[in-house]
């Protein structure tokens, strides 16, 4: 493609790396990603994705941003409580690189209109705050076969895991149900030290810019767990699980529902 | 012969941005050495003249130039920022293409010849 001046110093340390090029960056400017979430981690998510200049950023999230947000979400800032944070990221973002289009989808992700919302996109980056979410993008990136990049964090840890549907484990195999209501209290409910999805969410995002490159070793079969306290990052193998009720051999959930 | 870019670019690089050499180069007329078998000529088949860029443009702008290239084809890279004379070429080839010659033309200005020889884009 042909990179205007601007593009030129705008990826000019991208376009240096020869595991980048100027055939990378066209690639980063062509691929089209969906953050679900645009809370903790979808916001560096959405930051560095659309600073890389990935071209289309969908972010789907039906919640106002508050001022007890703003701690660790730093796409929002305090004049626009209030906004919806879809809204709100679009104009960080945007603002960030007007390269990028961020598509806002100010909706809860159901079994009902998850699909149509993620055919549009390549790749899945969730940075949901609860498990009925996590788990049905999961089966829909699963039966869709979308590359999924999940993350989470919880207190002073979080974790990253990318699917690679048919080549790879996926979120059920490794957590194969969701723990039961009530008994895990979710991010809305809990502390969290702000940085902590800021980290996460940015190991998320270098997951997204490598499958889109296609650089690297994809954390595939590898669960990264980084504790922010002991300062460690713990990877575990992790491998598909053939009785996976969604990604295994004879799979049991062949359609989707809400949790 | 001239195995070595410093025997290139003698005053207008300091020291400590020189590079410690770039083997096979092969060197043009108008240089301070010279090399058998100079009657070579180095066919190019695109010219990029960067003159008044620095580093690290020169090299974004030459890498995405050769980009552009079949493999085998000749890029004429004009550059008058000193240490883009041998930095530009050293990444070049750091990057598998081939520096066929660097020839000075006046005090400042120099003609790189790098053939693509490999694909970078995937």
């Amino acid at each position: 493609m042909e990179f205007t001046e601007d593009q030129i110093h705008r990826y000019s340390r991208h376009i240096l790396l020869p595991e980048v090029g100027g055939g990378g960056q066209a690639r980063l400017l062509g691929a089209r990603v969906a953050l679900v979430g645009a809370g903790g981690l979808g916001s560096p998510v959405g930051y560095y994705l659309a600073a890389a200049g990935v071209g289309t950023i969908g972010v789907i999230d039906d919640d106002r941003v508050e001022l007890s947000n703003l701690q660790r979400q730093i796409a929002h800032t305090t004049r626009r409580i209030g906004a919806l944070k879809v809204e709100s990221a679009k104009e960080a973002w945007e603002g960030l690189n007007p390269d990028v289009r961020v598509v806002p989808h100010a909706v809860r992700l159901t079994a009902a209109n998850i699909r149509g919302i993620l055919e549009d996109y390549d790749i899945v980056a969730d940075g949901s705050d609860n498990f009925p979410t996590r788990y049905l993008v999961n089966d829909a990136c699963v039966m869709m076969k979308k590359t999924l990049v999940s993350a989470a964090v919880f207190r002073f840890e979080g974790q990253v895991l990318a699917v690679y549907p048919g080549a790879g484990p996926c979120y059920r195999c490794v957590f194969e149900t969701p723990p039961p209501a009530g008994m895990v209290p979710s991010c809305q409910e809990v502390g969290v030290l702000g940085v902590v999805p800021g980290v996460v969410g940015t190991l998320q995002a270098t997951e997204v810019v490598k499958a889109i490159l296609g650089v690297g070793e994809p954390l595939r079969g590898r669960l990264l767990i980084w504790n922010a306290l002991a300062m460690s990052f713990t990877v575990v193998k992790v491998p598909r699980n053939r009785a996976c009720p969604v990604c295994g051999d004879h799979p049991t959930i062949t359609g989707l529902a809400d949790g | 012969m001239a195995k070595n870019l410093d025997a290139l670019v003698e005053d207008p690089i300091p020291e400590g941005l020189r590079f410690p050499r770039l083997e096979g180069v092969r060197v043009r007329s108008g240089l301070l050495v010279e090399l058998s078998g100079m009657e070579e000529d180095f066919k190019a088949d695109r010219t990029l003249d960067i003159r008044g860029q620095v580093c690290p443009l020169t090299f974004v702008r030459a890498k995405l130039a050769i980009e552009k290239m079949a493999l085998g084809e000749v890029l004429e890279i004009i550059v008058d920022h000193p240490p883009a004379a041998v930095s530009v070429p050293r990444s070049l080839e750091h990057e598998g293409q081939t520096v066929l010659g660097v020839e000075r033309v006046g005090d400042a200005q120099w003609h790189l010849f790098v053939r693509k020889d490999r694909d970078q884009a995937q």
